[in-house]
């Protein structure tokens, strides 16, 4: 029973990280930059919210499998596949759960005044700095409540992470993989005990991101 | 030919529907580029500052060459120029207390250094006991007093000011107006400050430059001007305004 919530605990908190990193900087380029193909980039990242994830998987595997795009290369240089291991289940919960964090910081980042920008600019400060002093601690509290959810969505992949890491009991069965195994083979009470688990847990972020995003600096 | 000291601008742009082409240069006081709404005053000014990039003519300040186009194209981005700029809205951090806002200006100056300057300015702009407040919880027309604080604590070498009474109440503003002459006065850098009003214009300026539609039509003393207005759309600008 707790090693499934181990393991989902484990996979959430590393993609949320990754997560939180990768999508506040994308946040911030697009928030902040004006380029030619934008809208495909922006389109291109959001993809996997709109794909079935079972779909996203199968990309995931194309691309990283030990004939994949990728998979192969990193294959041939380490002896080493990601498929079915946890750091799937990592690579699979970040990439579905990207589009959110990206969505939920670019629109954080956005809203900051763009007076505010310019005033820092003009006491001498760096776009950098700016954004670090500035933008990034206006816009904290959505670049968080992007974090949370991030966690929320993470915590809760089933269809990407069963393509790309598959449903090993102890090793990549987080809890909504094993809610799945112990329900298909009709084990009622521990699929229950997991779904409730699951559920509270969800819950209880979905509500602190509103708390957070609520919160006005 | 050299350029002369303080500030000597040509700003060149065109947005659909409108050109601007204007030319000033102000050595030293408290200019006003004074002109009804529209007329491409604080267009002019964010070209000044560097916060957009006019197409064609050029930004000198101290003979140093902010902009340039042409056969030897030059841009000084604007955190480097030394200007300072209080914006319409005073634009003050509202995550930084008051204090944190002043020093947040002394960009390059040492801490140890900056808040005691910072605590100087307080007093001076009479803002004492306001240093650990947030922005959110001071008056407009205190505001305006740390937006001029955190402007000045980097000394530099223009000061510009985007309509700063516009965000007050009367009475606050004819407070301010004050205020803020008795400041000006005191500073030894050129001061160049956007209005649609003109009596604050008169009360502000040593030289005043009327903005219509894009082009300076008159420049000079703010009460020759008044007396006697160069072009029809100035008469009717300051006969209309007073």
């Amino acid at each position: 029973m707790l090693e499934p919530l181990i393991l989902s605990l484990k996979v959430a908190l590393l993609a949320t990280l990754l997560v939180a990193v990768v999508g506040t900087a994308v946040a911030f380029a697009l928030a902040r930059h004006e380029f030619r193909g934008k809208g495909l980039v922006e389109a291109a990242l959001l993809l996997p919210m709109i794909l079935p994830p079972t779909v996203t998987g199968y990309y995931l595997v194309i691309l990283l499998g030990r004939h994949g795009f990728i998979g192969e290369s990193l294959f041939r240089w380490t002896g080493w596949s990601v498929m079915f291991t946890w750091q799937a289940a990592v690579v699979a919960a970040s990439v579905v759960s990207l589009p959110i964090m990206i969505r939920t910081a670019q629109s954080a980042i956005g809203s900051v005044d763009p007076t505010m920008v310019d005033s820092s600019t003009m006491l001498g400060y760096s776009w950098t700095e700016t954004s670090l002093h500035v933008v990034l601690p206006l816009a904290w509290p959505g670049i968080l409540a992007g974090v949370i959810l991030t966690f929320t969505r993470a915590i809760g992949e089933f269809g990407a992470t069963l393509m790309l890491a598959g449903n090993i009991p102890g090793r990549t069965a987080t809890m909504p993989l094993a809610i799945y195994g112990h329900a298909a083979s009709g084990e009622w009470r521990q699929a229950h005990l997991l779904v409730a688990l699951l559920t509270v847990l969800s819950v209880t972020f979905l509500l602190a991101a509103r708390r957070v995003s609520r919160r006005v600096v | 030919m050299s350029a002369a000291a303080g500030l000597d601008a040509r700003i060149q742009h065109r947005f659909p529907g409108f050109e601007l082409d204007i030319s000033l240069s102000l050595a030293e006081g408290v200019g006003v580029l004074f002109g009804p709404s529209g007329a491409g005053k604080s267009v002019a000014l964010r070209a000044i500052a560097g916060l957009i990039r006019p197409e064609a003519g050029h930004v000198r300040l101290d003979r140093r060459v902010l902009s340039a186009q042409g056969a030897k194209p030059a841009w000084v981005p604007p955190q480097a120029r030394r200007i300072g700029y209080v914006f319409q809205h005073h634009a003050l951090f509202p995550h930084m207390s008051v204090l944190e806002n002043i020093v947040y200006g002394a960009r390059g100056i040492p801490r140890e250094a900056a808040e005691p300057e910072a605590r100087r300015l307080l007093r001076e702009f009479r803002l004492d006991g306001l240093q650990s407040h947030l922005p959110g919880s001071i008056s407009g027309g205190q505001k305006q007093r740390v937006a001029f604080a955190r402007a000045l604590i980097a000394k530099p070498k223009l000061l510009l000011l985007d309509e700063p009474f516009s965000a007050l109440d009367n009475p606050t503003r004819a407070h301010m107006r004050d205020c803020l002459a008795r400041i000006m006065r005191g500073l030894d850098i050129p001061v160049l400050l956007v209005t649609h009003d003109l009596a604050e214009a008169a009360a502000l300026a040593q030289k005043m430059f009327v903005c219509i539609q894009g082009r300076i039509h008159q420049h000079g003393d703010p009460a020759e001007i008044v007396k006697n207005p160069a072009t029809q759309a100035v008469r009717d600008l300051t006969s209309c305004a007073r």
